[in-house]
């Protein structure tokens, strides 16, 4: 019984040393966690070589500013200037004092309050609006639809697509002007309402170590929903970005579809979640998006039509990519 | 898939066998768990905290042991930092073990021997992440295993003192690739299926086949059985100890410690 017990709080002792098997990489100190950092973005962020950014040359520039005696708040500072090195608005660094997210341009040529003002609410039904998704028929029986965000399933713009055959709309602005994103899913799913046939649009290229690339995996947009089969005006800004201009490429390749505005904020990496030793919250991309024949869209999907918003219409009422897409919408249709 | 069934027609084949008097009884237990766990998909912190645990058993006893066995558990974990991450754990482990009596001189102890084949899954969410906050370890093993009985008298009363230990050599894992949620078989077709679909299909057909070495894990627990005097019944303190760790697709650590208070219904 004596060598029993022995045996037992041996084995219970054994048990409880289990520290030495799960290493706690847990520290604040400033050299461990930036190396932490620099070394996941050298190891999973895609773009070093397409930005031209000397990874190693970055290291040792920032690398070189910091001290055993570096504060929280300085060392904090110095991850965000490196980080800013790689202009890209899907990396994210939060600490409990302070955040930082590389700027995504907003508002450049998109008024939505223009939109609602003078647009939508000169509609018989004014003011639609179901789920994420606000439309209306405007003046020459176009159909309108703003999709602000691709966090929101894009299902409800079947019963909108309905509608306006319903009542005989001859084309469609889809509008999707400062979204900034969401789930890759619904970008597939919403651009499933403008293809007849399962088509090839892209594939993604997933980093998996210092140097190499996953080979390409193919993304396919296949018929979903609501069949819409008439022509398609894309409005674009810089404020579209990540899921948006996913979509924006995805869909410049569809038949019937055109894309008018400005080229979009880009955006192409899938960003994954991670911590630092030290606690705090990144996010950086894993892997990138490549369009039509091998486009990276992470600059930006240029439109087929360029075009601007003019300041001097604004007031007047009147949104210049709207009404270009009109324009257009009413030549092809005639 | 073919795997799959075979595998689970095997699971239950001792139970189609014709029984034989023997001592049968069902378990019942219940307690709290302490989980660590270290995924470097996910952090390269340990986080820790307690949880429950639940345990269900068919267990038989004749010349051999043998047990059908269910492990259920749920904890909420966090690190020690100051901007600490929450994650999840859900865990469940089917197990049946098969033991065989060896003769040992000292005529006190029973020692037992045999093996375990289980089916397991343990899945973490971290719950302040977006596009990979899911990170598991799925899959089903088989083991050596062993159990050490030890009888005792306490105040005219029987207990007996039992401890099992389970080693898998090899194993069927799934784990998910690419520090993103899906497995690896997932994305090896060359398709990248953003809507998510068809998931599970892929999951169950992504594993590898590793041993040991590549995914080494231990499960130990000890307990003391009480038997009424004036019923058939018994009741069951028990202390598991589970831990494994992998380098398949990522380094992933848990450690799992539970206590556990049942009651044994004899059938």
């Amino acid at each position: 019984m004596y060598r029993f017990f022995c045996l037992s709080v041996v084995l219970v002792l054994f048990a409880s040393c289990e520290s030495v098997l799960i290493d706690d990489e847990q520290t604040t100190d400033p050299y461990q966690n930036f190396d932490y950092l620099w070394n996941y973005i050298d190891t999973h962020y895609p773009y070093l070589d397409y930005k031209q950014v000397n990874w190693e040359e970055e290291r040792i520039k920032y690398r070189s500013k910091l001290s055993d005696n570096t504060t929280e708040r300085e060392l904090f500072n110095v991850m965000r200037d490196l980080l800013n090195t790689l202009k890209d608005g899907h990396i994210v660094l939060r600490s409990p004092f302070e955040n930082y997210y590389y700027p995504i341009p907003e508002h450049e040529n998109f008024d939505f309050s223009i939109v609602e003002e003078y647009y939508l609410d000169q509609t018989v039904d004014v003011d639609w609006q179901k789920e994420v998704f606000v439309y209306g028929i405007l003046d020459d029986d176009i159909g309108y639809v703003y999709y602000r965000s691709f966090n929101r399933s894009a299902s409800p713009i079947d019963d909108i697509l309905k509608a306006f055959d319903h009542r005989g709309v001859k084309g469609l602005i889809l509008d999707i002007r400062d979204n900034n994103g969401g789930k890759s899913a619904n970008v597939i799913q919403l651009a499933g309402r403008f293809t007849a046939t399962e088509k090839e649009v892209g594939y993604v290229r997933f980093k998996t170590d210092k140097d190499n690339f996953s080979e390409p995996l193919r993304i396919y947009v296949h018929p979903t929903g609501y069949r819409w089969n008439k022509p398609v005006m894309l409005l674009t800004n810089r404020g579209i970005y990540s899921a948006g201009s996913y979509f924006s490429e995805v869909m410049r390749q569809l038949d019937g579809v055109t894309l008018v505005g400005t080229v979009t904020g880009g955006g192409g990496g899938m960003p994954n979640e991670n911590e630092l030793p030290n606690g705090w919250f990144f996010r950086v991309p894993v892997n990138a998006f490549y369009g039509k024949e091998g486009f990276n869209i992470e600059n930006g999907v240029p439109p087929d039509i360029y075009q601007e918003m003019n300041m001097e219409n604004n007031a007047e009422g009147q949104d210049g990519i709207i009404e270009r897409a009109k324009k257009e919408l009413e030549e092809l249709v005639d | 898939m073919q795997k799959i069934y075979l595998n689970v027609l095997l699971f239950f084949m001792p139970f189609i066998t014709p029984l034989i008097s023997a001592q049968q009884y069902m378990e019942f237990g219940l307690g709290p768990s302490l989980v660590k766990t270290k995924d470097r998909n996910l952090s390269p912190l340990v986080n820790r905290g307690i949880g429950v645990s639940g345990h269900f058993a068919y267990e038989k006893r004749d010349r051999r042991i043998k047990q059908l066995q269910l492990d259920i558990g749920y904890s909420t974990l966090n690190n020690r930092t100051s901007s600490p991450g929450k994650i999840e754990v859900f865990s469940f482990d089917l197990a049946y073990t098969m033991l065989f009596p060896l003769h040992l001189p000292s005529g006190k102890a029973e020692l037992f021997v045999g093996g375990t084949f289980d089916v397991f899954g343990n899945a973490r969410t971290h719950l302040h992440y977006e596009n990979n906050e899911l990170s598991y370890e799925f899959g089903s093993s088989l083991a050596v295993s062993g159990q050490l009985d030890y009888p005792v008298w306490a105040n005219d009363r029987r207990l007996l003192l039992s401890y099992r230990l389970s080693l898998p050599f090899v194993s069927y894992l799934i784990r998910p690739e690419r520090n993103i949620p899906y497995p690896e078989k997932y994305l090896e077709d060359g398709t990248y299926n953003l809507e998510d679909t068809g998931l599970s299909g892929a999951a169950l057909r992504s594993g590898r086949i590793v041993t040991f070495n590549k995914f080494q894990v231990v499960k130990s627990r000890m307990f003391l059985t009480y038997f009424f005097k004036k019923n058939p019944h018994a009741l069951r303190l028990g202390y598991g100890w589970h831990f494994y760790a992998t380098e398949h697709s990522g380094k992933a650590t848990v450690a799992k410690h539970s206590l556990l208070c049942s009651i044994l219904l004899n059938l």
